[in-house]
């Protein structure tokens, strides 16, 4: 196993980054490397020009503002789900970073990566598209702000321009009490992939869910985020959420219905299927226990 | 092209020029040659690798050596301070967290940048923190129980020291018995352990072979000049290099090329091989080499092959692709069922699996100028390398050595020979220049010789009271390619039924199919324990069918000592009664069988094994262990030399011990060097269990033969007749009055001083005769048997149908426990490893036998968390055959496991699970068929 030769690009700051990225045509960036490395270790990728983001110092904050989060992308999973800003603020999403790998993978593999890499069984993109984030990519010429259900196009498929750097991620804050979580099945208690997973993201006014963004993970080419079960679940009022478990049963079975996941050594598509149902009522309860507590 | 960095390592600032392709691993073992951090897997999936890196722990294997430039980077190597061991490595020494040693260094360096970071951990934490390194050996218990003492170490606690009782056959010895770190492990924690990998010799080339992409082809023409003239590639070599003559393990199976001839079997099959100045050029030249394949028609399913018209492996043996054909018939069967009150009959199906030591297989073979051979290499078996080399290369034993390195563990992957032995000595010969290969990750799937997958047909007849009266086990082994151990692991899935429980009347027909796929060899438990697997369960349905309690139908048919059984094997020691009843009162079983919530559940499994085959692999008179003992001339410290190979089970240490206790001396008096063939004397090395029981007895022979030397010249220095003087302790006294004494090395030194060098011998062969006389009675016999139980309880999701294993209370007979901690570690290590083959583990191949999870990431493992507390105890016991009353632990161990994981899922969802891996999705769908009866 080796990895070929290839040109090494450092800049030290995003603007450089930017610019070499412009200038090198097959220019390949680089963060933390935990998948990019194994593929052209397995020799299904091949790099001639890599450009490390290691060196730009701009894409390692957390922005906590009065609207919105933005999260830097070159922060690895541990630092997102280590930080008090996050755990406190988007809970889930922390979550969701802490079951990312191994410890040593969360080490060095990003937030950002984990994004633009667009695995279908990645694990903070369900979450973050459930927290309706959007995705920051800045170029030489432009900067633009693309919410994460259309930068995910397809399995290892996004909308970025080969001229652009995804930035940052961005979460706005709501108004409303938000109630959220990340529900994932693997087949070993840590360091395993998702068989499948889902998000839940529930608003609430007052009295009732103004909106609920239910998203299932690894059970397609790109993280579904279920219509039926998300409008199932508006206009419910909390108290009759509460009370039974009939609603949440009907909306991970909508949510299982939406889901399209294929048969694969982790598990057949049946199998699946019956995981988001279950995922999917456990993420609500856990969501709605929140309110409760 | 090259470029600088600067980086600290352990202290010290370095500035190099790296290619950008070097990982950091790459960086710290070839370039600084810090070779403590270890290549598990190169992807990122094992944690051997893992070094820290400002401060937080990465696997080095996928970080660039260009990123950290200006980085500080600690690896195993800086944390010693000169001889004293950090607190966690002296933990890791202490606690018995060190086997094979080769995850250790990743372990350490993970452990060091959790506690900076969380210095009071709870069990829990520890469990969660270590999931990024994998360790194959200790069933991670007692790392974790490492970590919390070095959590204490480092608070600046004293842990507290635990008085354990010893066995009754122990209370009168000094060294045996004790539960004492393994000598090798200070090396293994420091990283300063040499395995092949570490090895760099001057002028070295590196190797690579060629595999076959198809499953099934006739090589038609193969074209290398491409390859040949690759800059920095020095030769390839295909199958008209290499002799005629095949290889294998098992002599009446011989069906291995060196390099393939005419034709491909598997998706793996070897087909050229290269030298060059390294790996990458080698890969490089790999692509470069021509070959025409002919398809030919391909199977995969043992059934499938066995069918007339089925595709031929092999076109002028093996007639339907049987390899090996057993039909064994002891008493009489059709009475035993005819006697039987009941009858039951299921059938089960095994899984594919792999050992996956953690180090991967390499060799160094150098060809020295006198036309001499020296090969250094990560194996199980010496000697057996050694035998087949002087076979292939036509040379005499004494015209090739064979040096084993520290071994990162085997569990059967290492015990046969294998091609980059072999091929690595082709490669020096046509070069003149040492070489080393290694196997990828990938490779070593491919490579194979893994658990053959048994699907087995049970029948089984009982009495009302329980009384087993027939046993009838048909099983069809699905083989790969070659035969490797195949034919023996036939076998021994039939005859190693009879051992734990009596019964007169039994038939086994067993099947060793060819398919193309990689060839299955011996792994752990050799052959047995999807048998046993079959049978606990079994044994457990027809309990609950004449109302009987599954603990009690086991203690109704068990075992007893002094039995023949009836394929006429030997027991002698057998305290399987007692492993049984302990276990039955630490679990509570009485207290939770049958009354536990829906979901919940707890089951039992016994298992044992041979200590050590009866006769070895090839016909040879030899025998089977033999160790010298050399005593420095001012008797300070005693050398063992023995050909038996320590893989990390700890056997150097444990036949230090015995002949410890022999000599008279204590543990830090005598050192080990084992298995090179050149300085030790023969051994069979570790496979079948073996090494504990005859290794034991010819090192405690060599220390009798030393301390009986000096018997008449302690009596002149004591004035005390030599049948009245005892050596123990590092002193010569008289028994009738102890406080006559003489330190032992002042004996010796007198001795030395008068008569020359002091030598002792000695030397173990099993017992004339064992087994029967019918066709294939050898294998199965042994001097001695092991004898387990295991309870297992189990928590089962019933919406995911995730198992949780709780909790394993394992009680052991393996005689005296030469070393309880070691014994200990085989036990945990055999119960993680066994639950990890009944949960998660499974080769699969795709319809052209392609595999599709040759690596750590997508063949699951368990990991640390994963594991159930494991209660694990000794029985007392003593085996007249063994070295101080010792028998086997490390196989034995495995056997229990998966039926009392079996039962336990049975008895928590209602509904039996017949084939393995139980996955969640088996488990769900089998309680949705169940509700919809």
């Amino acid at each position: 196993m080796y990895i070929p030769d290839f040109n090494y690009h450092k800049p030290k700051s995003l603007l450089e980054a930017l610019s070499i990225l412009k200038e090198c045509e097959k220019g390949i960036l680089i963060a933390g490397g935990t998948d990019l490395l194994v593929e052209i270790k397995k020799g299904v990728r091949k790099v001639t020009d890599l450009i490390t983001l290691s060196g730009v110092s701009e894409l390692l904050e957390i922005d906590n503002n009065d609207d919105f989060i933005k999260i830097g992308s070159s922060l690895t999973h541990n630092d997102v789900m280590n930080s008090n800003i996050i755990k406190s603020e988007l809970p889930a999403l922390a979550e969701a970073c802490s079951k990312v790998g191994s410890h040593q993978i969360r080490n060095s593999a990003t937030i950002g990566g984990n994004i633009c890499t667009g695995a279908s069984c990645a694990d903070t993109a369900p979450i973050l598209l459930a927290y309706e984030a959007s995705v920051q990519l800045t170029s030489m010429d432009s900067e633009r702000l693309v919410p994460l259900k259309d930068f995910i196009i397809n399995h290892h498929v996004t909308t970025i321009r080969s001229d652009e750097i995804m930035t940052g991620i961005i979460i706005n804050k709501s108004k409303h009490r938000t109630v959220a979580c990340f529900e994932k099945f693997g087949l070993r208690e840590a360091a395993s992939i998702s068989v499948a997973s889902s998000s839940s993201v529930i608003r609430f006014d007052s009295e009732n869910c103004i909106s609920a963004n239910i998203v299932v993970g690894a059970c397609g080419p790109i993280p579904i985020i279920s219509e039926n079960a998300g409008s199932f679940l508006s206009g419910k009022s909390l108290k009759e959420l509460i009370a039974s478990d009939d609603f949440l049963v009907r909306a991970g079975e909508l949510a299982s219905n939406d889901s399209k996941p294929i048969s694969d050594i982790r598990g057949t598509a049946d199998y699946r299927r019956h995981l988001v149902k279950i995922l999917t009522v456990a993420a609500i309860r856990k969501s709605l226990n929140q309110i409760a507590n | 092209m090259k470029q600088l960095i600067n980086i600290n390592v352990n202290g010290t600032n370095f500035e190099l020029a790296v290619n950008p392709g070097m990982t950091l691993l790459d960086l710290l073992r070839e370039e600084l040659r810090l070779t403590g951090t270890k290549k598990g897997c190169e992807l990122g999936d094992c944690g051997a690798c893992t070094v820290i890196m400002e401060g937080k722990a990465v696997n080095s294997c996928i970080v660039l050596a260009l990123e950290s430039d200006g980085k500080h980077v600690e690896t195993i190597e800086g944390l010693a301070v000169g001889e004293k061991m950090h607190p966690i490595q002296q933990a890791f020494v202490e606690k018995g967290g060190i086997q094979c040693g080769y995850c250790t260094p990743g372990m350490v360096m993970r452990t060091k940048a959790f506690l900076d970071e969380c210095p009071d951990p709870d069990s829990e934490q520890i469990k969660e923190a270590l999931t990024g390194n994998l360790c194959r050996c200790t069933g991670y218990t007692k790392i974790i129980e490492a970590v919390e003492t070095a959590s204490l170490y480092l608070k600046g606690k004293t842990p507290e020291i635990i008085e354990f009782q010893p066995q009754k056959s122990a209370m009168d010895l000094t060294v045996v018995g004790k539960r004492l770190p393994k000598l090798d492990s200070p090396d293994k924690a420091t990283g300063r352990a040499i395995y092949t990998d570490d090895i760099v010799l001057p002028n070295m080339l590196y190797g690579k072979l060629l595999l076959s992409p198809i499953a099934h082809a006739k090589i038609i023409s193969i074209d290398t000049s491409e390859a040949e003239a690759l800059p920095g590639v020095k030769a390839v070599l295909t199958g008209k290099d290499v002799p005629d003559a095949t290889w294998g393990t098992s002599p009446p199976r011989y069906d291995e090329y060196v390099l393939a001839k005419e034709k491909v079997r598997y998706v793996g099959d070897v087909v050229a091989a290269v030298a060059a100045i390294d790996e990458e050029t080698c890969y490089k030249a790999l692509k470069l080499i021509k070959v025409d394949y002919e398809e030919l028609p391909a199977v995969f399913d043992p059934f499938e092959a066995m069918k007339p018209g089925a595709p031929r492996l092999f076109d002028h043996k093996y007639e339907n692709n049987i390899n090996t054909h057993v039909d064994h018939h002891f008493g009489n069967i059709d009475e035993g069922f005819a006697d039987a009150d009941y009858v039951r009959e299921a059938k089960f199906t095994g899984n594919r699996i792999f050992q996956n030591p953690m180090e991967p297989h390499c060799a160094i073979a150098e060809w020295d100028r006198h036309d001499r051979v020296v090969l250094y290499t990560s194996t199980q078996v010496v000697h057996y390398v050694h035998h087949q080399l002087s076979r292939i290369f036509n040379k005499p034993l004494g015209d090739i050595r064979v040096i084993m390195t520290n071994c990162g563990g085997g569990f059967g992957a290492k015990a046969a020979t294998n091609y980059l032995e072999i091929l690595s000595i082709f490669l020096a010969k046509k070069t003149g220049r040492p070489v080393k290969m290694r196997y990828s990750r990938k490779e070593m799937y491919l490579y194979g010789r893994g658990r053959h997958k048994q699907h087995i047909t049970l029948k089984m007849g009982v009495k009302k009271d329980g009384t087993i009266t027939a046993v009838h086990q048909k099983a069809v082994l699905e083989g790969g390619a070659y035969s490797s151990f195949g034919i023996v692991s036939a076998y021994y899935a039939g005859s190693m039924l009879t051992t734990l429980y009596k019964f007169p009347n039994y038939r086994y027909e067993g099947f060793r199919v060819n398919t193309n796929l990689p060839p299955c060899g011996a792994m752990r438990g050799h052959g047995t324990p999807h048998p046993r697997f079959a049978f606990e369960s079994l044994l457990s349905m027809l309990a609950d069918d004449i109302g009987m309690d599954h603990i009690s139908i086991r203690l109704k048919n068990a075992m007893t000592p002094e039995t023949r059984t009836c394929n006429d094997l030997d027991i002698h020691s057998c305290e399987l009664k007692a492993c049984l009843e302990l276990v039955r009162k630490k679990s509570g079983w009485d207290g939770k069988k049958g009354k536990l919530p829906l979901g919940r559940g707890i089951g039992i499994g016994c298992g044992g094994f041979v200590s050590g085959a009866g006769y070895p692999i090839y016909r040879s008179d030899f025998p089977h262990s033999n160790a010298i003992i050399k005593i420095q001339e001012d008797g300070s410290k005693a050398t063992l030399f023995v050909g038996d190979a320590d893989i990390g089970q700890g056997s150097d240490t444990v036949l230090a011990q015995a002949a410890a206790e022999a000599l008279g001396i204590t543990l830090d008096h005598i050192s080990v060097i084992s298995a090179d063939s050149e300085l030790t004397p023969i051994g069979f090395g570790a496979y079948s269990s073996r090494v504990t029981l005859m290794g034991g007895n010819a090192s405690k022979m060599a220390g009798d033969s030393v301390r009986d030397k000096l018997l008449p010249t302690a009596s002149a220095l004591l004035n005390v007749p030599a049948d009245k003087i005892k050596a123990s302790n590092n002193k010569f006294f008289s028994i009738d009055n102890p406080e006559i004494s003489i330190p032992w090395a002042d004996v010796a030194k007198t001795y030395f001083s008068k008569q020359g060098p002091l030598t002792g011998n000695g030397h173990y062969s099993p017992p004339k005769g064992l087994g029967g006389n019918y066709k294939g009675a050898a294998v199965g016999t042994s001097p001695a048997f092991s004898f387990s139980a295991s309870v297992c309880e189990v928590q089962v999701n019933l919406e995911t149908g995730k198992v949780k294993i709780l909790n394993f209370w394992d009680a052991h007979d393996c005689g005296t426990a030469i070393n309880p901690m070691a014994v200990e570690g085989q036990v945990e290590g055999a119960i993680v490893m066994g639950m990890s083959e009944v949960l998660f583990e499974d080769e699969i191949f795709d319809s052209n036998g392609k595999m599709v999870n040759p690596d750590l990431h997508n063949y699951l493992m368990a990991t640390s968390a994963d594991i159930p507390v494991i209660d694990s105890s000794i029985v007392d016991s003593y085996e007249p055959e063994g070295p101080f009353g010792a028998k086997e632990v490390g196989e034995g161990a495995t056997l229990p496991v998966l039926g009392a994981i079996a039962n336990a899922i049975a008895d928590a969802i209602g509904v039996r699970i017949y084939d393995l891996p139980i996955t969640p999705e088996k488990i769900l769908n089998a309680i949705r068929s169940k509700g919809q009866e």
